[in-house]
C-alpha cells in the first residue's frame, strides 16, 4: 500500500463544451513519486484534464485539488506547484536556451542565487548545458522537448504535467526521456503523463488512469488492472513433442479454463494463481509432455487499452 | 524591478534581424536627407533667410515618425500575436506573471526600440540647430509630442493584437497598421511645421488654445488607460473576470472627463466642453455594448468566487462578468452623463448651443443599445452553443445595419409607388442620427424608432437577463472546505 500523500486529487471533474459533455464526472487520485499514464482514445478528454489542473481551463462542476489547493479557488497557489509541458514545442525567435529557460524562472520570481542555481541545475539535469547558447530555433525536436522539461521544472514543482511529452521523438530522444521522467518520479515528484505511445508508458509508469468518452474506465497499476479484467492466469508453453497431443492433455487437466494455439505454442488459461500454474506445470511433466518454455504471458498496456476502450480508438 | 517580459523582448530585439535592419535603414534615409538637403540650400545659396536648421528638421522629423511610427507599434504586436500564436500564452498563464506585468513589459519593450531610433537620428536633429531656425524647447517638444504619440499608437495594436491569432489576423492588422501609421505620422510632421512656425510658445499662451491641449491630454490619457486595461484582459484566461477592470476604467475615464468638462467650461463660460466630453462618452459606451455583448454564456467559477456574499456588496453587479450587468452598467453610464452634462450647463448658467445634439447622442446610444440586445438575445435563443460569443459582436452590427436599412428600403418602395411614405427611413436609421439639418419632426420620428425598438430589445431579452441575474450568486464554500481538508487530512 502506498502510503505517501495524495498530490493530484481529481474529484468529480466534469466538463461541458455547449452541448459535448467532455468530463463527466472524473475521479482519481496520484501520489507523490508515482508516475502515472493517463491514456486515451483521441477526445476522451485527456488535454482537457490537463488544462483544467494547469489552471488553463475550469471545470464546469467538481473540483481538482493540486497539493490540498483547489485549482478552482486558489488556481495561483496551484500554479506555484505545478509543472506543465505542454505538446507544443517552444517557438520563440531570436532566443537562447539560456535566456528562454532564465526568462521562465523570472517569471516564476525567481530572483539572483536561486534563480541562477536552479536555471543551472535544470540545464544540468536535462543535459542542456552545451546548448544554452544556442537559439531555440536552431535546436531539433528532441532537444525543444528537453527544453519544454526544462522550462516546466525551471521552478522546482511538486508536480508535473506532460501532455504527449514523446510524440514525434527519435528512439534515442524517448530513452533519454524516460531516463529522466524516472529520475523525478525517484525524486518524489508525481508525474501525470497524457501519451499515446503505449509501449513507453508501460516501461515508464507506476500506474495507468484510461479515460473513454469523458470517464475513467479503469485505473491502477497494470497487475492490478489485469487482475480485475482476467481474474485467471495465462500461460505460454512451447512443446517440443506432438502439439496436438500436449493441447488434448491439458485440456484434461481440472484447473485449466481454456487452451489455445498460438504461433509454434500453446496459451493456456488456469483458473488460479501461482499455485495452480505449478499444479498444471506438474500434470503435464507428468503425462510426458516435454516443454521447452513455460511462462506466465502478461497483458499488455495495448492489450488493456483496447479491452477496456473496446477497441475504440480513433 | 526589471520587467521580465521587458528584458526578454529586448534580448530579442537585440537579435532581431528587423530592428538592425529598421535603425540601418533610418540612419541611412537620415544621412541622404541631411546631404540632399544641405546640398540644395547650398546650391540656393542666394535664397538664405536663416531657417535653414528648421527645414532641416522638418525633413528629418519626417522621416524619423515615418519610419518608427511604421516600424514600432507594428513590430510591437506582431511579436505579441506570434506568442499568442504559439501557445506561449498558455504558458505564461501558468506562471505567477499578471497579463498587467505582460503588456507593460511590451510597452517598456517598445519604448526602448523607439528610443534606440530617435537616439540614432539625434546627432542629424543636433545638426539643424546650428543652421538656425528653430530653438530647442520646440524642437524636444516636437520630438517628445511625437514620441507619445508613437507609443499610444502602440497600445492601440497591442489591443489590436492581442484579439486576434491566426495568419490572416496578423496580415490584415499589419497592413492597417502600416496604414494607420503612415496617416498618423503625416499628421505629426505637419503638427511639427505649425508648431516650428508659429512658435509653440505662443500657441499655448492663449488661454483657449492651453485649456484644449488640457482636455485633448485628458482625453488621450484616459483612452490610454482603457487601452491598457482592455489588452490585460484580452490576455487574461478566459474565466477571468474580464469585465470587472474595463468596466472600472471606463466608469472611471468618463468621470474624469466629466470633471474636467465641468472645469473648462465653466472656465470658458460655455458648454463645448461638456458636450465634448458627453460626445466622447457615447462613443466609448457604445463600443463598450459591443464588448458587453459578447460576454460569455455562464459566469465562470473564478469570477463566482468573487462576488461579495453580503446583499450590499451585490450592489455591484452591473460592473461584473456578463451581458445582462453591461448592458446596465451602460445604461448607467449614459444616465449619469447625461444628467452631468444638463446639469452642468443648468449651473453654469450658460445654455447647450445646439439643444438637438443631446437627443441625438441618446438616440445613437439607445440604436446602439437596442442592436446589442437583439443580438444578443438571437445567440442565446436561435444559435447553436457551439457559436462562441464573439459572435454576437458582429450580430449587433448586422442588427444595426439592417434597422437602417429596413425603413430606408420600405420608406423608397413607397415612394416608388407614388405613396405616403411617412417618413419612414427616419425610423430606424442610424447613419442620419447625426443629420443636423433635419427639423425637429424627423428627430422624433428617430426618438420614436429608437424608443420602440428598444422596448422591443428589452422584453425579448427578459429571459435570460432573469437568469443571469439568478446565477449572480457567490460560489459555495464546499470547494475551499474539502480544499482545506485534504491538505490538513494528508
Amino acid at each position: 500500500m502506498n502510503e505517501a500523500p495524495v498530490v493530484i486529487d481529481v474529484q468529480e471533474l466534469q466538463r461541458v463544451f455547449g452541448a459535448t459533455r467532455a468530463l463527466d464526472g472524473i475521479s482519481f487520485q496520484v501520489r507523490a513519486g508515482e508516475i502515472i499514464g493517463f491514456v486515451g482514445p483521441n477526445g476522451a478528454g485527456k488535454t482537457t484534464t490537463m488544462r483544467i489542473l494547469a489552471t488553463l481551463d475550469e471545470p464546469t462542476a467538481g473540483d481538482a485539488l493540486i497539493g490540498g489547493a483547489s485549482v478552482v479557488l486558489d488556481p495561483e497557489e496551484t500554479r506555484r506547484i505545478t509543472g506543465y509541458m505542454p505538446d507544443a514545442l517552444p517557438e520563440h525567435n531570436d532566443i537562447t536556451v539560456h535566456e528562454y529557460l532564465d526568462f521562465f524562472a523570472r517569471a516564476y520570481r525567481l530572483r539572483g542565487s536561486a534563480l541562477r542555481d536552479e536555471v543551472q541545475q535544470v540545464k544540468e539535469f536535462t543535459h542542456l548545458t552545451p546548448l544554452e547558447d544556442k537559439l531555440l530555433k536552431q535546436l531539433s525536436k528532441g532537444m525543444k522537448q528537453r527544453v519544454s522539461l526544462a522550462r516546466a521544472l525551471v521552478h522546482d514543482p511538486q508536480v508535473l504535467l506532460m501532455d504527449e511529452p514523446a510524440a514525434g521523438l527519435d528512439p534515442r530522444a524517448r530513452i533519454e526521456f524516460r531516463e529522466q521522467a524516472l529520475a523525478l518520479g525517484a525524486l518524489g515528484k508525481a508525474l501525470l503523463i497524457s501519451s499515446h505511445i503505449l509501449s513507453e508508458l508501460a516501461e515508464l509508469c507506476t500506474g495507468v488512469v484510461i479515460i473513454d468518452r469523458g470517464r475513467i474506465v479503469c485505473s491502477g497499476t497494470r497487475e492490478e488492472i489485469t487482475a480485475r479484467m482476467r481474474p485467471h492466469a495465462t500461460v505460454a508453453l512451447r512443446v517440443l513433442n506432438d502439439g496436438l497431443q500436449a493441447q488434448r492433455i491439458a485440456r484434461e487437466l481440472p484447473d485449466v479454463l481454456a487452451v489455445r494455439p498460438a504461433e509454434r505454442a500453446l496459451q493456456v488459461d488456469i483458473a488460479g494463481g501461482d499455485e495452480a500454474c505449478a499444479r498444471v506445470l506438474a500434470a503435464l511433466c507428468a503425462r510426458g509432455v516435454q516443454m521447452a518454455e513455460f511462462r506466465q504471458v502478461q497483458n499488455s498496456l495495448e492489450d488493456i487499452f483496447m479491452e477496456v476502450t473496446r477497441g475504440g480508438m480513433a | 524591478m526589471i520587467n521580465t517580459i521587458a528584458l526578454k523582448e529586448c534580448r530579442q530585439a537585440v537579435r532581431s534581424r528587423l530592428v538592425t535592419g529598421m535603425l540601418l535603414f533610418l540612419v541611412i534615409a537620415e544621412l541622404a536627407a541631411c546631404l540632399i538637403t544641405l546640398v540644395v540650400q547650398a546650391a540656393n545659396s542666394h535664397d538664405y533667410s536663416l531657417q535653414g536648421g528648421r527645414v532641416l528638421f522638418v525633413i528629418l522629423l519626417m522621416v524619423l515618425t515615418y519610419g518608427a511610427s511604421a516600424f514600432v507599434p507594428v513590430y510591437t504586436m506582431l511579436r505579441l500575436m506570434a506568442e499568442r500564436w504559439n501557445d506561449s500564452v498558455d504558458l505564461l498563464y501558468v506562471t505567477g506573471m499578471s497579463p498587467w506585468a505582460i503588456v507593460r513589459g511590451k510597452l517598456v519593450s517598445a519604448g526602448a526600440v523607439l528610443m534606440l531610433l530617435f537616439s540614432a537620428v539625434m546627432p542629424f536633429m543636433a545638426l539643424t540647430y546650428p543652421l538656425r531656425g528653430i530653438d530647442i524647447f520646440s524642437m524636444l517638444a516636437v520630438l517628445a509630442f511625437a514620441a507619445v504619440c508613437i507609443m499610444l499608437f502602440t497600445l492601440f495594436m497591442l489591443l489590436v493584437g492581442s484579439a486576434g491569432t491566426t495568419r490572416p489576423h496578423k496580415v490584415v492588422n499589419a497592413l492597417a497598421g502600416i496604414f494607420f501609421a503612415l496617416v498618423m505620422a503625416g499628421s505629426l510632421t505637419a503638427f511639427g511645421v505649425t508648431a516650428l512656425e508659429e512658435g509653440l510658445a505662443s500657441i499655448l499662451s492663449q488661454r483657449e488654445a492651453l485649456l484644449g491641449v488640457v482636455m485633448a491630454g485628458v482625453i488621450g490619457l484616459a483612452l490610454a488607460a482603457v487601452m491598457y486595461v482592455a489588452t490585460a484582459m484580452q490576455l487574461m484566461p478566459p474565466s477571468a473576470n474580464r469585465a470587472l477592470p474595463l468596466r472600472l476604467v471606463v466608469t472611471g475615464a468618463i468621470v474624469v472627463f466629466e470633471v474636467v468638462a465641468l472645469a473648462v467650461s465653466s472656465v470658458l463660460g460655455d458648454a463645448d466642453a461638456l458636450m465634448t466630453a458627453l460626445r466622447v462618452s457615447m462613443w466609448m459606451i457604445c463600443i463598450s455594448i459591443i464588448y458587453v455583448s459578447a460576454a460569455p454564456r455562464e459566469i465562470s467559477l473564478r469570477v463566482r468566487r468573487e462576488i461579495p456574499r453580503s446583499r450590499i456588496g451585490q450592489l455591484v453587479y452591473p460592473l461584473y462578468e456578463g451581458a445582462g450587468a453591461g448592458f446596465l452598467w451602460t445604461m448607467l453610464l449614459m444616465c449619469g452623463v447625461c444628467g452631468s452634462t444638463l446639469t452642468g450647463a443648468a449651473i453654469g448658467g450658460y445654455g447647450l448651443d445646439d439643444e438637438d445634439a443631446l437627443w441625438r447622442i441618446v438616440i445613437m446610444y439607445v440604436y446602439v443599445l437596442s442592436a446589442g440586445l437583439v443580438a444578443r438575445s438571437v445567440w442565446m435563443y436561435f444559435l447553436p452553443r457551439r457559436v462562441p460569443s464573439r459572435y454576437v459582436a458582429l450580430t449587433g452590427v448586422v442588427v444595426l445595419v439592417m434597422g437602417t436599412a429596413a425603413p430606408l428600403l420600405a420608406g423608397l418602395w413607397y415612394d416608388m409607388r407614388s405613396l405616403p411614405n411617412y417618413g419612414l427611413w427616419w425610423y430606424g436609421n442610424v447613419a442620419a442620427v447625426f443629420d443636423s439639418s433635419r427639423d425637429a419632426v424627423s428627430l422624433t420620428k428617430q426618438g420614436l424608432g429608437a424608443g420602440v425598438g428598444l422596448a422591443g430589445a428589452v422584453l425579448i431579452s427578459i429571459p435570460w437577463w432573469y437568469r443571469e441575474l439568478r446565477a449572480f450568486r457567490p460560489l459555495e464554500r464546499r470547494h475551499a472546505a474539502r480544499a482545506a481538508h485534504a491538505a490538513h487530512g494528508e
